[in-house]
C-alpha cells in the first residue's frame, strides 16, 4: 500500500507547514491559531491510524469481560441478561484473526458499550445495597482499566498530568489471549 | 465518513424522541430551551464560514433599529474561545470617541448549547458587584444575527500572563510569584462576591430557582448533562451511566441557594499586566442558580491547577488551596462542608466529560462550529477527566 494513510497525512503536514502556515498574515489570529491545531492533530492522527483496530479489540475485551460479571449479578432469566450475552457474542464474532472491515467491528464495539450502558443503569436502580458496593468496585475497575488505555492514546494532546506514568500505545493496545 | 459517523445513530433525531428526552430529563426551563433547540437544528447544515462583510451588514442593520445615529466600523473576527464565534468592531456614536464591542455568536453546535437570554441577564444583574463586560443587547433568538448572539463592551486585559505557558483555553496557566501573590487574592474575594450577589433582587426571569433544603435543584442539574450525554454522545461508556446514578443517589440538599459561575477558573478573567487588577470575570454562559459547593469543586479541579515548587497544589495556578477555601469562608461567613465538596468534586469531573468527549465531539463530526479542530483536539483531555473522575468516585465512596 503505497502511499499509506499515515503517509497521505505526513505529506499534507509538510505543505502545511512549509507553504501554507508562512503565507497567512501576521494578524491573522485565528487562522494561527487553528492552523497550528490542525498540524498537530494531524501529528496525533497519524500516530493513532495504525492501531486504531486494534484499539477497538482490546477495548472490546475489556468490555466483554465487564459484560460477563454484569451477567453474574442480574437474577437468572433477566432479560438485560441476554442481551449481554448476545451482544458478548456479536463482539466475538466480529474479532476475525486478521481485520478486513474495521466499519464492522466498530460496530459491534459501539453496540457492546451501549449495552453496557443500559445494563449498568439497570443494575445501579435494581441491585441491594450490598451488590451495590460490588457493582461500584466493578465499574471502577474496569473504567480505571480501560482510563489508562485511553490516556496513552491522547498523550501527544498534552493534556495528561502525568504521561511519564503512561504506557506506550503497543502495550495497551495488544490483546491478552487466554492462557490454555 | 468517519467510524464514529457510521456507527453513529443520533444525527437525525424525531421529534418525538426529542420530547421523550424532555420528559425524561426535567430540568430548568431555559436549558431546555437551548437543548431542544440544538436537536432541532442537529440535522441542519453544518458551519460554513461567512465573510466579515456579512457581518458587518448584520450589525449596520441591527444598529440602524438600536442607534440609528450610530456607524459601524473595523470589524474583525476575534481568536479564543472555544464555544461561541466572536467578532471585534467599533461603534461611532456622533461627537463620541468610538467604542469597541464584541459580538457573541453562537455556531450551529458549540461544546456547551446554553442560553443568550441568561448570560445577558445575569452579567447585567451582577454588574457593579464584580467587574464584568458591559452587555448592552442580547439578540436571543437569532433575529438579527440570523443565530443568538450578545454583544457586550471590549474590555481591555490579558487572560494569561504574556510570557506564560499554557494549554489552549488557559488551562494550567504558568503565573509567577508576583503574579500569584496579585491576582490570588482577587480571584478569591471575586469568587465570595458572586457567592454573596443577592440574586433575589435581580432580574433573573431565565433562571429557575430551586428550593433550598431539598435536592431537587441538584437533580435539575444531573438531569441538564445526562440529557446532554443521551443527545451528543458518540461512543457508550458504561462509566458515564453509573456516575449518573450515584450522582442522583447521593445528592446533597441545597441549603443556601446562590449564584453559580460554573467556570470560574484561569482562562475566564482578564487582569491589566501593568496594574496586575482584574479587569472582568468572563464566560458566564453556564451560570446557574444553585449550591456553591458545586462552584468551588468546579474552580478546585486538578486539570486547572499547579503544583508549585514546593509540591502545594495552586488552586488555577494562582494561591494554594487551604488559602483559597479558608479566604473564601472568611470574605463569605459561609461554612465549606467538605463532603458536599467531594460529591461536586465527582459531578464536576463527569461534567467536563461529557463537554469534551460527547458534546465536542459531536460537533466536529457534523462540522457545527468554527472550532471543530479545537474541539477534537480539546477531546484528548477527556481521559484526564475520567482519569480524576475515578479517583474521585473511589475518595467519595470509600468516604461515604
Amino acid at each position: 500500500m503505497v502511499p499509506d494513510s499515515a503517509l497521505r497525512l505526513e505529506a499534507a503536514l509538510k505543505a502545511l507547514a512549509d507553504v501554507i502556515a508562512p503565507a497567512i498574515p501576521e494578524d491573522a489570529g485565528l487562522a494561527k491559531e487553528q492552523i497550528a491545531l490542525v498540524m498537530r492533530s494531524i501529528s496525533l492522527a497519524i500516530e493513532q491510524i495504525p492501531l486504531e483496530a486494534a484499539y477497538m479489540a482490546r477495548d472490546s475485551q475489556t468490555d466483554r469481560e465487564l459484560a460477563a460479571k454484569f451477567q453474574s449479578l442480574f437474577v437468572a432469566g433477566h432479560p438485560m441478561s441476554n442481551r449481554l450475552a448476545d451482544a458478548i457474542s456479536a463482539s466475538e464474532n466480529a474479532l476475525p484473526p486478521t481485520i478486513s472491515d474495521t466499519r464492522e467491528l466498530a460496530k459491534s464495539w459501539h453496540s457492546l458499550k451501549k449495552t453496557l450502558e443500559e445494563a449498568v443503569s439497570a443494575l445501579a436502580k435494581e441491585l441491594g445495597r450490598d451488590a451495590q458496593t460490588e457493582l461500584a468496585e466493578i465499574m471502577l475497575a474496569y473504567s480505571e482499566e480501560r482510563n489508562l488505555r485511553e490516556r496513552a492514546w491522547v498523550a501527544s494532546t498534552g493534556f495528561d498530568p502525568d504521561p511519564e506514568s503512561l504506557p506506550s500505545l503497543e502495550t495497551v493496545t495488544l490483546i491478552e489471549t487466554p492462557s490454555t | 465518513m468517519t467510524l464514529l459517523a457510521w456507527v453513529d445513530d443520533k444525527h437525525s433525531p424525531s421529534a418525538a424522541s426529542i420530547d421523550a428526552l424532555r420528559k425524561r430529563y426535567p430540568t430548568e426551563r431555559t436549558v431546555d430551551e437551548a437543548l431542544s433547540r440544538k436537536m432541532l437544528a442537529r440535522s441542519g447544515p453544518p458551519y460554513a464560514p461567512v465573510p466579515t462583510t456579512e457581518i458587518e451588514e448584520r450589525l449596520r442593520t441591527f444598529f440602524a433599529e438600536h442607534e440609528p445615529s450610530s456607524a459601524i466600523s473595523s470589524v474583525a473576527p476575534l481568536g479564543g474561545g472555544a464555544s461561541k464565534e466572536q467578532y471585534r468592531f467599533d461603534l461611532s456614536r456622533r461627537g463620541q470617541t468610538p467604542e469597541t464591542y464584541v459580538l457573541r455568536r453562537e455556531p450551529p453546535e458549540s461544546v456547551v448549547e446554553t442560553h443568550r437570554l441568561r448570560e445577558y441577564q445575569l452579567m447585567r444583574a451582577i454588574s457593579g458587584t464584580v467587574p464584568v463586560p458591559d452587555v448592552p443587547w442580547v439578540d436571543a433568538d437569532g433575529r438579527w444575527f440570523a443565530r443568538p448572539a450578545l454583544i457586550s463592551r471590549f474590555v481591555q486585559g490579558v487572560t494569561k500572563p504574556p510570557a506564560g505557558d499554557s494549554n489552549v483555553t488557559g488551562l494550567g496557566a504558568e503565573y509567577s510569584p508576583e503574579l500569584r501573590r496579585s491576582l490570588g487574592a482577587q480571584f478569591v474575594d471575586l469568587f465570595a462576591k458572586i457567592h454573596m450577589f443577592d440574586w433575589r433582587e435581580a432580574d433573573l426571569s431565565a433562571f429557575d430557582a430551586p428550593p433550598e433544603g431539598s435536592d431537587e435543584g441538584v437533580q435539575w442539574v444531573v438531569n441538564w448533562w445526562e440529557r446532554v450525554w443521551e443527545e451528543d454522545s458518540s461512543e457508550p461508556m458504561p462509566m458515564i451511566r453509573f456516575t449518573a446514578q450515584w450522582l442522583r443517589d447521593n445528592a446533597p440538599k441545597i441549603e443556601k441557594v446562590t449564584v453559580v459561575h460554573h467556570d470560574y477558573r484561569a482562562g475566564n478573567f482578564l487582569f491589566d499586566p501593568t496594574t496586575t487588577k482584574v479587569t472582568a470575570v468572563l464566560d458566564w454562559e453556564l451560570a446557574h442558580l444553585g449550591d456553591y459547593h458545586e462552584d468551588l469543586a468546579w474552580t478546585l479541579q486538578e486539570g486547572y491547577g499547579k503544583l508549585d515548587d514546593q509540591g502545594r497544589f495552586l488552586v488555577c495556578g494562582l494561591i494554594d488551596r487551604d488559602i483559597f477555601l479558608s479566604r473564601w469562608e472568611e470574605k463569605t461567613g459561609l461554612s465549606v462542608d467538605r463532603r458536599k465538596l467531594a460529591y461536586y468534586a465527582v459531578m464536576n469531573c463527569w461534567k467536563s466529560a461529557i463537554m469534551v468527549l460527547a458534546t465536542g465531539v459531536r460537533c466536529a463530526m457534523g462540522g457545527k462550529s468554527h472550532q471543530d479542530v479545537l474541539l477534537a483536539w480539546l477531546a484528548g483531555f477527556g481521559p484526564t477527566c475520567v482519569h480524576t473522575l475515578n479517583k474521585r468516585l473511589r475518595e467519595a465512596i470509600d468516604g461515604s
